[in-house]
């Protein structure tokens, strides 16, 4: 297992730069996760470990070495793919052994690492099998035993659960989280799914445009993120923003929406000498309670357009302040449309952004 | 692509770029160039002549009937090709029995060489002992036996109908593409709108053919514009050159009457017209909506598709 | 009667016009393969001979030649096979997986090289190899039939090139396998199925070809099979149709039942090495 560290890396087609100043340092043994809408460039930085794409500018090392011009068959890390691209002319054994024939090992190291293996994966069953004669799950389980079998110095996963249904996900998520418990692999996981994300990694690196926002562990990101993007990118449904004006009197601040509600706010260093300026205040789902009211006086009393329940919880959206919010309530809350109702924030939890540049505040 | 660098492309095309230059590419040189000299019937070139060849062409009788007859066969044999592969490609394309049987009996065409073909129905259509007489003689159609080769008509008329046989089964695979490419659903979808069968065909499958009939007849055209083995072995170009095209008019200059120069004139000749045809089609036949290809496109090309389309 | 069988007799009666044009000269060949001499050159003549025989096929293979132009036209097909597909199998490689400059203009190149008929070029061609003293030579047919079956070879390769996913030469690299072993092991595999109906169809062209063969192998010995049999109906004396019959007979059917073998990957529309 090697450390993984991305310095200063840039990515060009042609004239168009789809990678700028990248930076991530990926610990020995670590599960990272590059996550970010589609189009942000994760999988291209992936791919680039990979040695699928050239590196145009920066380096990429492997452990200590600089691994910018050696081709894939000689990095020595491993890939499962988001289409798994398992041999469809080769057994699941001749699958998961492919790579160890390549690196010339001997038959009695194959055999012992295939039983290993199959044994983790529970493939026992399925070695004389074709892929095409496995179901989706077990396709998916047997592109992770081609990667574990060879014990490469690292792990790449291409968005490897978007083919499976939501139950199997899920399922799956937990099983790959607990090989890497197991293995202590160093691991780089791309997925646009935020949940994944969350669940799956010991960091964070979110990413957008072909730059990365931040990086940390999910609770740090999902607490304090750093900006706009990543506070509306993490967390399900996504938080809720209020555009509106920050006023800032010595240890006193205030944020007055567009409608003239004010909302007091702590101060904060990040707010600086500025007395005013317009920002967003971001309040999570969570964050938010709501009591029935019977008047509409109050400007806080907003009025319930839709409500889902799940069971356990409620979410609803609630026309408040012209625009619309969703708020989501631990237990079952009886509303129903047209309903008036208080809207109170948790203004601890709340977190501020610059309007202009999205950063945080506070 | 460093990552990719060790097959270099060029290097991978290099063995059918060389053949092709050797085998097409030099004798286009040369035919060029025989066009423009006088060549004696050795084939050595004697001197620059310009145009002196393409006018002596020109000004040859027989050569002005072929391009006329060139025209006919070609038109008849494509057109009539198109007409007839249309329906029968959406006959192949129905649930029947025995639809596999059918399929392999148009196509079977395909598999014979067009010059056993011909030297089958030479034989079929011979005037003494030939079956068709025979067999229309025994249906009472006709009666006595008709010499078809040794009229003109009746012998152009012969070959381009076996012309049209014969080019079916590559056009009918073509439209059999374009109507499997059609998914079902759109049918489903126009007879839920209330589109009657004809109307289905005029604005669905019609519209959807479009690009495959236009492949089919530029394909065609060239195949059936230069094919030579049905006329060169059913009538030699005869009666009196009344069935020669261009192409056996030019391989008889060549190899019969020694004319090298004229007979180059005349290929050069030939290929233009294929060329000019080409283009002419294509640009008639553009697709003048634009907008209609563009919206194919998926808008805010994703980067993570650039990676693959530029890897 | 149920809607499929109705549907069946519609289809099968709308056909049933060109299915009879097409079978008849088929017909007709069996016939007078099958029929003597002695009966060939009567007037009252039937589908059906008297005395059914095979004597006309024992005699065209053995007093004709036909089994020398039977082994030629062997030997040319399967050099124009070979050669063509293996100079086709690295340019579809090329044309399907690299980007390089000059891809598009070598598309229309293949292109304009099968809008250029054998026949158009035959003086030229004929001159190139009487130059290289290669006239009469068989494997001067191959080379020239392989140019001109090339660019189809390369089209469909291409296209059976093109649904092997790419991910699937990645995994081999990442494998540690380096591109010539991905491409043996893990690429050439899969297009095999490809490459083989590719291989089929340029042998049945190379088999059928008649021009170039013509013109480029003038000494009888040097025949191929659609020559040899278009000279026997070219002879001024009587023509022998029934061992022109026998000999075609023979020459077309095993090439028909391949083709019939073959053929639905042809309308499968090239889909065939769907390997997901």
């Amino acid at each position: 297992m090697s450390s993984i560290n991305v310095r200063d890396v840039a990515k060009f087609y042609g004239s168009q730069q789809v990678l700028f100043d990248v930076n991530v340092a990926i610990e020995h043994g670590e599960f990272v996760v590059l996550v970010g809408p589609s189009g942000c460039g994760k999988s291209t930085l992936l791919r680039m470990i990979a040695g699928l794409e050239s590196v145009s500018g920066g380096e990429i090392r492997l452990g200590d070495e600089l691994i910018n011009d050696v081709s894939p068959q000689k990095r020595d890390v491993a890939m499962v793919f988001q289409t798994y691209a398992l041999y469809p002319h080769m057994t699941v054994e001749e699958n998961m052994l492919f790579a160890l024939k390549m690196r010339n090992q001997s038959p009695q190291e194959c055999a012992v690492a295939l039983k290993q293996v199959s044994e983790i994966l529970g493939l026992g069953d399925l070695l004389d099998r074709y892929p095409k004669q496995l179901s989706g799950g077990q396709r998916q389980r047997v592109a992770m035993g081609r990667a574990i079998v060879r014990n490469p110095q690292a792990f790449l996963f291409d968005e490897p659960l978007s083919n499976l249904d939501a139950k199997l996900r899920s399922h799956m998520r937990t099983e790959i989280r607990g090989l890497h418990q197991r293995l202590g692999s160093t691991s780089v996981y791309v997925t646009h799914d935020q949940v994944e994300a969350m669940t799956m990694a010991d960091r964070i690196v979110v990413m957008n445009g072909g730059r990365i926002e931040q990086i940390g562990t999910p609770i740090e990101l999902y607490d304090n993120p750093a900006n706009k993007f990543v506070a509306g990118f993490l967390g399900s449904p996504t938080m809720n923003f209020i555009d509106g004006e920050l006023r800032v009197e010595g240890n006193d601040a205030a944020f007055i929406s567009h409608h003239q509600h004010e909302f007091q706010v702590d101060s904060h260093a990040n707010m600086g000498d500025l007395r005013k300026r317009r920002a967003t205040i971001g309040i999570r789902p969570q964050n938010i309670t709501l009591t029935p009211v019977d008047s509409q006086g109050d400007a806080m009393v907003g009025r319930v357009r839709v409500v889902e329940q799940t069971g356990s919880e409620t979410i609803s959206v609630v026309d408040f302040l012209d625009t619309e919010i969703i708020v989501q309530s631990p237990r079952r809350q009886l509303l129903n449309p047209d309903q008036m109702v208080l809207v109170e924030f948790d203004m601890a939890a709340a977190h501020m952004f610059d309007a202009q540049n999205g950063l945080r505040l506070n | 692509m460093r990552s990719i660098g060790k097959f270099s492309p060029y290097l991978l095309i290099a063995p059918s770029f060389f053949l092709s230059v050797f085998v097409i590419g030099y004798p286009i040189f040369d035919v060029v160039r025989m066009s423009l000299f006088k060549v004696n019937r050795f084939g050595k070139l004697q001197k620059f002549n310009g145009f002196g060849n393409f006018t002596k062409a020109f000004s040859d009788d027989v050569f002005l009937q072929t391009i006329g007859q060139t025209a006919i066969w070609t038109v008849s044999v494509v057109g009539g090709t198109v007409l007839l592969s249309i329906p029968i490609a959406m006959i192949l394309n129905e649930d029947f029995y025995g639809r596999s049987v059918a399929r392999t009996i148009i196509l079977l065409p395909w598999a014979v060489s067009l010059a056993m073909t011909a030297v089958v129905w030479t034989w079929v259509v011979n005037g003494d002992f030939g079956t068709l007489n025979m067999t229309l003689n025994s249906l009472g159609l006709m009666d006595g036996n008709y010499v078809w080769l040794a009229n003109a008509d009746a012998a152009f008329t012969i070959v381009i109908l076996i012309g049209i046989l014969v080019s079916i089964p590559f056009t009918v695979t073509i439209f059999l593409g374009g109507l499997t490419s059609i998914p079902d659903t759109l049918y489903e979808a126009a007879m839920t709108d209330g589109a009657s069968g004809w109307k289905r065909f005029r604005y669905i499958t019609m519209p959807l053919l479009k690009p495959f009939t236009q492949i089919a007849v530029v394909l065609n055209v060239i195949y059936v514009f230069n094919s030579f083995p049905l006329i060169w072995i059913m009538t030699n170009g005869g009666p009196a050159n009344q069935t020669d095209i261009l192409i056996t008019y030019v391989y008889k200059q060549a190899f019969r009457f020694g004319k090298l120069d004229k007979a180059a004139a005349g290929s050069v000749v030939m290929f233009l017209m294929l060329v000019v045809f080409t283009i002419l089609y294509f640009y008639i036949t553009r697709d003048k909506h634009p907008a209609a290809k563009k919206a194919k496109q998926p808008d805010g090309a994703a980067l993570e598709d650039l990676n693959v389309s530029k890897a | 009667m149920s809607p499929k069988l109705k549907r069946s007799l519609i289809c099968w009666g709308l056909l049933s016009p060109i299915v009879v044009v097409i079978l008849f000269p088929y017909l007709t060949m069996l016939s007078t393969a099958l029929t003597a001499k002695s009966e060939i050159f009567v007037f009252e003549k039937s589908w059906f001979p008297k005395v059914p025989t095979f004597e006309n096929f024992a005699m065209v293979w053995t007093e004709r030649g036909f089994g020398r132009a039977l082994a030629n036209s062997l030997y040319i097909s399967i050099g124009a096979t070979l050669l063509s597909v293996i100079v086709a199998i690295p340019a579809a490689y090329a044309m399907s997986r690299l980007h390089f400059k000059g891809r598009n203009a070598y598309r229309i190149y293949l292109l304009i090289t099968q809008m250029i008929s054998p026949i158009v070029l035959i003086i030229g061609l004929f001159r190139l190899f009487a130059f290289l003293g290669m006239v009469n030579s068989m494997n001067a047919l191959i080379a020239a039939q392989s140019a001109f079956f090339m660019a189809f070879a390369i089209w469909m390769t291409a296209s059976y090139f093109d649904t092997v996913p790419k991910e699937l030469e990645e995994a081999a690299w990442l494998d540690g396998a380096g591109k010539f072993t991905a491409f043996m092991r893990v690429f050439l595999p899969l297009c095999l199925p490809g490459i083989a109906v590719t291989a089929l169809f340029t042998f049945i062209n190379s088999w059928n070809e008649y021009a170039l063969a013509l013109t480029l192998l003038r000494d009888n010995a040097n025949h191929t099979v659609p020559v040899a049999i278009a000279f026997l109906t070219g002879t001024l004396y009587e023509i022998e149709w029934n061992l022109i019959m026998a000999a075609t007979f023979m020459a077309t059917i095993p090439v028909a039942i391949i083709f019939a073998s073959i053929q639905r990957y042809l309308i499968r529309g090239l889909s065939l090495g769907g390997v997901k």
